[in-house]
């Protein structure tokens, strides 16, 4: 393939800044995080040079070397020596370097030099590496390694316009000569490390820095769990806690419009779709909307601080009793926000099989999209309205099953496909703590409510149409809603189901919710309310949006209550363990690169979710009989 | 008289965004297809270019 004359690649270990750097050059706002693994695609931008020269900028996923063999790391070097099939070679690489691990991040520099590539080192995050009183000296680094070398803080905005003005035109020359013998390791490790002494000298004495203080106790065997727990629960006490005075104003709002909308228009289908299925159908989701904030604004900060690299530490043992490696462990992280970009981390295994284990649990790490499910469930089983401890310790009670569940079938998945033909190996860094950077924490939860709306305007609101026509059609010229809805395509459904689903406690409405949200699980939430919502039309002053409340007074036809604490549990257990993301499913296609691991995937989940559901039901029945 | 005559401006329109909806689905689902895309990931999306 052609070299490109405007290509520039980042390359550089995990965590050395690398993504931060690509979103100071392109203005873009890639995801940032303070732990290894983020990029694990080739992402692309454009920066100008202070000469108005307009380079294209591909961010390669962050690389300890070139030469292992984990899909990532394969990627960074087909791109680099020119064999990648979509992406030509590129013109300069910018190798991003952490100044406080140069011994380690300048193995990776060295390969790069040896594929002859004009190369600028960008010596990133000087001022953590000074603060821990580490003295620098880049022009003895440049005249090491002879290739220009500009020191910065890509989170500040420091050194950026250096950094341009070192890839101006003509692009830095490859050195002619280099300091060790080309393709030997050793030879290259020992340059390395010299070079790194000569450049970076660090402090005799080693200073305590407030991270060493900080890890003490974060890391500490007993303290260090007791922190975690008590992190993962203050993140969920604060989402309780906090989000009921917006929830309120879009409940508000909802309401506001229905009436308006029942003010304006005579009764009739149109105006029943509008209320029923759409205001109240798509409202009973976006409800949700400050929860999902939220969930990302504390991811983002506890990624971005550096915490998620602790948490990471933490659970390297578990990891391995489960015969997973701490490699594992961020893709799975990741699942908690979105199965998607999860199952897309685990490039960063180097274990074929490790990978395709990973993938298969990935998705029962509790995902944003089960939130809506949870929230309108978990107060239920309590009794009571949103908000308060014990929901905070249930919630954090369903996120610990998920995780267990999927570490325990990893372990007998792990058991079955046999050792690895290569071993693996798993390094895992520990950053300073950082300030968050709240610019691009604010930006990403942004995009990620603004992605979660366009999802409720497009594919919620027009599963949201069809179910409502599904529960009207064909009318039936009877008074008694029961008997209308009976004769409705969604009657038919549910009177076809229900023996399926009455042993795990739902009625054919409800395994109806269940089938409408395979396409997208907070699908369910709207269906619910719109379900439930037929045979209590009649009743005007009942509040809207709260199915809460008409869930609970519901009744079998024998006049007993429906939902009862075992029939809810189930439906969450169900919830916890079904795979209902098709989106996922394709993209498990992809990674695992076949249709078998996903369809075997999608059908072990649900059989699983309906068998978990099935025996929770019964047993809490039978024991509160 | 028949309860699912289309007698009033309402039930047609009703079902004429039914019937919108249904095609815009079938349109969607065929583009995504080709595209092998996942632009409804999730609630969320990943950020991530389908490749």
């Amino acid at each position: 393939m052609e070299d490109s004359t405007d290509l520039v690649a980042l390359a550089g270990n995990p965590n050395s800044g690398k993504t931060t750097l690509f979103n100071a050059l392109t203005g873009s706002a890639a995801k940032v995080g303070n732990y290894a693994g983020v990029t694990v695609d080739i992402k692309r931008g454009e920066t100008r040079t202070p000469h108005g020269a307009v380079l294209e900028i591909i961010d390669l996923p962050g690389t300890y070397s070139l030469e292992g063999g984990s899909p990532d790391q394969q990627i960074a070097r087909e791109v680099l020596s020119g064999k990648h099939d979509r992406v030509p070679r590129p013109s300069l690489v910018i190798c991003v370097l952490d100044a406080s691990n140069l011994e380690r991040h300048l193995q990776l520099a060295l390969e790069v030099i040896e594929l002859e590539i004009p190369i600028v080192i960008a010596l990133n995050m000087v001022d953590l590496a000074e603060k821990t009183g580490i003295r620098l000296d880049p022009v003895k680094l440049a005249e090491e390694l002879g290739v220009p070398v500009v020191p910065m803080q890509a989170d500040k905005g420091k050194g950026i316009v250096e950094l341009k003005q070192a890839m101006r035109h003509p692009f830095p020359a490859a050195p002619d000569e280099i300091g060790w013998e080309k393709g030997d390791a050793e030879s290259r490790r020992a340059f390395g490390l010299s070079t790194s002494d000569l450049s970076a000298r660090r402090p005799t004495a080693h200073t305590s820095t407030l991270s060493d203080k900080l890890d003490r106790v974060l890391l500490h065997p007993v303290w260090g769990w007791f922190f975690f727990i008590g992190i993962f629960f203050a993140l969920f006490w604060s989402i309780f806690s906090w989000a009921g005075i917006p929830m309120g104003w879009i409940e508000s709002a909802q309401e506001f419009l229905i009436g308006k909308v029942e003010g304006l228009m005579s009764e009739g289908d149109f105006r029943d779709l509008i209320t029923q299925g759409i205001l109240g159908g798509v409202g009973a989701v976006v409800i949700f909307l400050p929860q999902i904030l939220m969930l990302f604004f504390f991811i983002g900060l506890l990624e971005s601080s550096g915490y998620m690299s602790r948490a990471a530490f933490l659970m390297d043992g578990f990891m391995a009793k489960v015969g997973l490696s701490g490699k594992a462990f961020l893709p799975l992280l990741s699942s908690f926000a979105c199965a998607i970009p999860g199952v897309m981390a685990t490039r960063t295994i180097d274990s074929a099989k490790e990978r395709l284990v990973t993938i298969f649990v990935a998705p029962w790490m509790s995902c944003s999209a089960r939130l809506p499910v949870y929230l309108l469930l978990v107060p239920m089983l309590l009794g009571g309205r949103e908000g308060g401890a014990k929901q905070a310790l249930f919630f954090l009670g369903i996120y610990v099953l998920g995780t267990l569940t999927a570490f325990a079938v990893a372990r007998i998945l792990r058991g079955r496909l046999g050792p690895d033909e290569v071993e693996s190996h798993f390094m895992l860094e520990l950053p300073p703590y950082r300030l968050p950077q709240w610019n691009y924490i604010f930006r990403h939860v942004l995009d990620r409510g603004w992605a979660f709306l366009r999802k409720a305007g497009t594919t919620i609101l027009g599963i949201m149409i069809l179910l409502w026509a599904a529960t009207t059609y064909p009318k039936l010229d009877s008074e008694d809603p029961g008997e209308v809805l009976s004769h409705t395509i969604v009657g038919r459904i549910s009177d076809t189901i229900e023996p399926l689903v009455k042993p795990m406690g739902f009625d054919g409405r409800t395994g109806t919710a269940i089938l409408t949200s395979f396409a997208a699980r907070e699908v369910f939430v709207g269906s619910m309310a719109q379900l439930f919502q037929i045979e209590e039309s009649d009743d005007e002053d009942e509040t809207r949006g709260r199915i809460r409340d008409r869930l609970a007074a519901e009744t079998w036809a024998d006049g007993k209550p429906m939902f009862t604490m075992p029939a809810v549990l189930a439906l969450l257990i169900f919830y916890i363990y079904a795979l209902q993301c098709l989106p996922t499913s394709a993209v498990v296609a992809r990674e695992a690169g076949s249709w078998k691991w996903a369809v075997g995937q999608f059908v072990f989940m649900t059989v699983f979710a309906a068998v978990a559901a099935l025996l929770v039901y019964q047993v809490g029945t039978f024991f509160s009989s | 008289m028949n309860p699912n005559a289309l007698s009033d401006w309402q039930t047609w329109a009703a079902i004429t965004a039914v019937v919108v909806t249904m095609v815009l689905f079938i349109r969607g689902a065929r583009k995504k297809k080709k595209s092998g895309g996942c632009d409804s990931c999730g609630p969320v999306g990943c950020g991530s270019d389908p490749e």
